[in-house]
């Protein structure tokens, strides 16, 4: 322990410049009111902003540096050695110089930070959530600071093996963004937030262990750090990703009695129902299936997005959803017969997020309703389009194949800016695929609140 | 073998390799304590990775390297308490002031001896204030081997210690050696070009060429064995009688370096001229082009 106090003083000790221009910085903010641009505003809020922002900006790139320059300025030195000739065990030397490191951090934040924060208190209310800020701005400090080793160790020894290094490090990003968008795609914003953090936590660990060591078997030379670093560090991401990647895999894979407060949509007609809900022990995610009261059976479907996007048709013997690989992305339209050991057929027909679509009962034919009120109706089988026809107005669309070839569209007009006591109206038309003409059929006025339309066997019912 | 008799650094088969290259092959040497071992080499030999895996720096691709009967491996830092090491370049942090040096070193060295330091410094000339990085060569050599003897080593490793010095700086740096083995019995292992140098205070010399040690012995009886013979002629039976590193004409006549002379050999020094050779001389013998020890 006195070594290590002996190391992170010494590295302290040559940090006095770093202090020096805190000090500096910290003068910064009391000099922004005085620019014309900064006259709308009051002096304290100019002086509580621009303080937060440069101490926010010094410190961050202040842990770059640091990290830097860390171990491998010295390795790339071959300054290394003068450490390893003194009765220093590498975890000394180590935590030694990220103590100073991290030291060094924390004082300047407060060089810089607090003359702006003693003047000006009273803008620090409680919506000015600085705790949050800081709690967030130190883990970022030492992620730069350990992410600023790494990154040096790797490119100052100048080795190939810089080159496996990015292909891993983008191969760990890739996987990353694969778990999270499967949890993405249950709308498990919670446990997204929950897995970043503690993935966030280990990967830092493993980053401090890695450090300590490369030194343990590098010592003073620069390529075997690197060999060192590499290896521990995707090693131990690797097996990491593979624990995390085990438990995204169970937590998109729940069966439908791990649901809880499950909602259930019932087909028209028939015994299937969709089941969603979130699943018990997995945080927020939501999983759907497909559940058949007949057999008991279910299946869990994948890539899914809003309740609204599904769609039963009135016999109730197929399904339609629309998948994606993340919510916010375009959708594809996926159909399924319900029937026992069905698989869902992706249709390769593209739906923009937010467009509006219905399939006939038979499932041979989709009607899908654009942002700029064009309808086409395709042919599912040979994926083409049949007839395409632009409606005479805009609004909410809701439509239904009569038969094949006959689809009923109803335009529900609702102006935002009169909601909610305006005069709300349902105009109704009818496509015909094979003439491709459109026929107005009437107009539904109503001063409701909303209007709910439920197609039925023979129309739509409103409520 | 009692504690006393371990050798200070015993070396086994030590064999370093950079990817394909074999820069050292199956090395064993021993350094007695209290002796002063000189490590010879030509650039590239394989001196310095030899010396980093010797002070635990460097692991080797394959062997085993004990100093006072540890593993310096494994316990590199214990052991460096009792080492001193003045490695090739001055590898102190460069920003760091001498006096700050020694007070850094002080608190990491149970058995430091600033007075010593103190003193030696002012043998060399050099101030407490500046940094380390402002220093000349000859100067961070100077303070380095300061720094290592401040500590009162058992153990004293130097490698290359006169690299890019000048004649002074090489004569100040030898006699602070000279000092220090007097005073103290300090076991020394060190690498050099500087042959001239270390022949004054050399007990044992090994050669390393080519990652191999082609020669391991005492001094004395390296330089009693090794001769250069100029015949006015080739003479008939040479290489039946002695073992040649080199046979090449001279003037009118032949020159041979042999590497067995022992005795007075009186027949021969009757035709011929029998000349003592310097260590520099046996070296190149040995270590240089065309050598073949």
């Amino acid at each position: 322990m006195k070594h290590l106090l002996v190391i992170a003083q010494r590295d302290l000790e040559e940090r006095i410049p770093v202090f020096i221009a805190a000090a500096a910085a910290a003068a910064l903010p009391f000099a922004v009111p005085l620019f014309p641009a900064a006259a709308s505003f009051t002096t304290k809020d100019v002086i509580t902003m621009s303080g937060v922002i440069v101490a926010a900006t010094f410190t961050l790139l202040l842990s770059f540096a640091l990290g830097v320059t860390l171990i491998g300025r010295d390795l790339s030195e071959k300054r290394m050695s003068f450490y390893f000739s003194k009765p220093l065990a590498p975890s000394t030397i180590w935590f030694g110089k990220l103590m100073a490191a991290v030291i060094t951090i924390a004082l300047s934040f407060v060089i810089v930070f607090l003359p702006m924060y003693v003047v000006s208190p009273g803008t620090w209310g409680p919506g000015a959530r600085l705790e949050v800020g800081l709690s967030n701005l130190f883990p970022a400090c030492l992620a730069l600071l350990l992410a600023g080793h790494a990154l040096s160790t790797m490119f100052r020894s100048r080795s190939r093996l810089v080159v496996l290094d990015l292909l891993l490090a983008c191969a760990a990003f890739y996987s990353f963004g694969l778990m999270q968008r499967a949890l993405h795609q249950g709308f498990a914003f919670d446990l997204m937030q929950s897995f970043r953090q503690v993935l966030a936590g280990v990967v830092l660990l493993i980053l401090t262990g890695c450090g300590l060591w490369q030194l343990e078997r590098g010592r003073a030379d620069r390529l075997r750090n690197h060999m060192a670093l590499s290896r521990s560090l995707w090693t131990s991401i690797a097996i990491v990703f593979i624990l995390a990647g085990g438990f995204v895999a169970w937590v998109v894979h729940p069966s439908i009695k791990d649901l809880r407060e499950p909602r259930v949509f019932q087909a028209p007609r028939g015994s299937w129902a969709l089941i969603t809900g979130q699943a018990r022990n997995r945080g927020d995610y939501r999983a759907w299936f497909l559940y058949d009261a007949a057999t008991a059976k279910s299946i869990r479907l994948k890539r899914t997005t809003l309740f609204h996007d599904f769609w039963f048709s009135r016999d109730g013997k197929m399904f339609g959803y629309l998948q994606a690989d993340a919510p916010d992305r375009d959708f594809e339209l996926v159909i399924m017969p319900l029937r026992d050991r069905a698989e869902p057929i992706a249709t390769g027909l593209t739906i923009r997020h937010g467009g509006r679509y219905a399939i006939s009962d038979d499932g041979s034919r989709v009607i899908v309703f654009d942002d700029r009120q064009i309808a086409s109706v395709y042919d599912l089988e040979s994926r083409k389009s049949i007839a395409t026809v632009r409606l005479p107005e805009s609004g909410l669309v809701r439509a239904f194949f009569v038969n094949r070839d006959r689809v009923r569209i109803y335009v529900q007009n609702m102006p935002l800016s009169s909601l909610p006591v305006a005069e709300k109206s349902i105009t109704a038309y009818e496509l015909d695929v094979r003439t491709k003409s459109l026929q107005k059929l009437g107009d539904y006025r109503t001063e409701a609140q909303a209007i709910d339309m439920t197609p039925g066997k023979a129309g739509v019912g409103f409520r | 073998m009692s504690q006393a008799e371990t050798p200070a650094l015993s070396i086994h088969e030590l064999s370093v390799r950079y990817g394909r290259s074999e820069v050292v092959d199956r090395i064993s040497l021993t350094v007695p304590r209290n002796a002063v071992y000189a490590l010879l080499g030509r650039n590239g030999a394989g001196k310095s990775s030899l010396v980093r895996c010797a002070i635990g720096q460097q692991r080797a691709t394959s062997g085993r390297v004990e100093m006072f009967g540890m593993d310096v491996w494994r316990h590199r830092a214990s052991l460096m308490e009792r080492v001193g090491i003045v490695a090739e370049e001055g590898d102190a942090p460069a920003e760091m002031r001498v006096g700050r040096l020694a007070d850094f070193c002080a608190r990491l060295c149970s058995r430091w001896d600033r007075a010593a330091f103190d003193e030696r410094l002012k043998r060399f000339g050099i101030a407490q204030k500046p940094r380390f990085g402002d220093l000349s060569k000859g100067q961070k050599k100077q303070v380095s081997l300061a720094l290592a003897l401040a500590a009162s080593p058992e153990f004293l490793i130097l490698d290359d210690p006169t690299l890019g010095l000048d004649a002074v700086a090489r004569k100040s740096l030898f006699e602070e050696l000279i000092a220090e083995l007097a005073d103290r019995g300090t076991t020394v292992f060190l690498t050099t070009h500087d042959l001239a140098g270390i022949e004054s205070i050399a007990d044992r010399v090994g050669v390393i060429s080519g990652g191999r040690l082609v020669l391991d012995e005492d001094l004395e009886l390296l330089k009693a064995r090794f001769r250069r013979i100029r015949f006015a002629s080739r003479p008939v039976a040479l290489e039946s009688r002695f073992d040649t590193a080199a046979v090449r004409p001279w003037g009118g006549g032949t020159e041979a370096i042999v590497t067995n002379f022992a005795g007075s050999h009186a027949e021969i020094a009757e035709t011929a001229e029998i000349v003592p050779m310097s260590l520099e001389e046996i070296f190149i013998a040995v270590a240089g082009e065309g050598a073949a020890a």
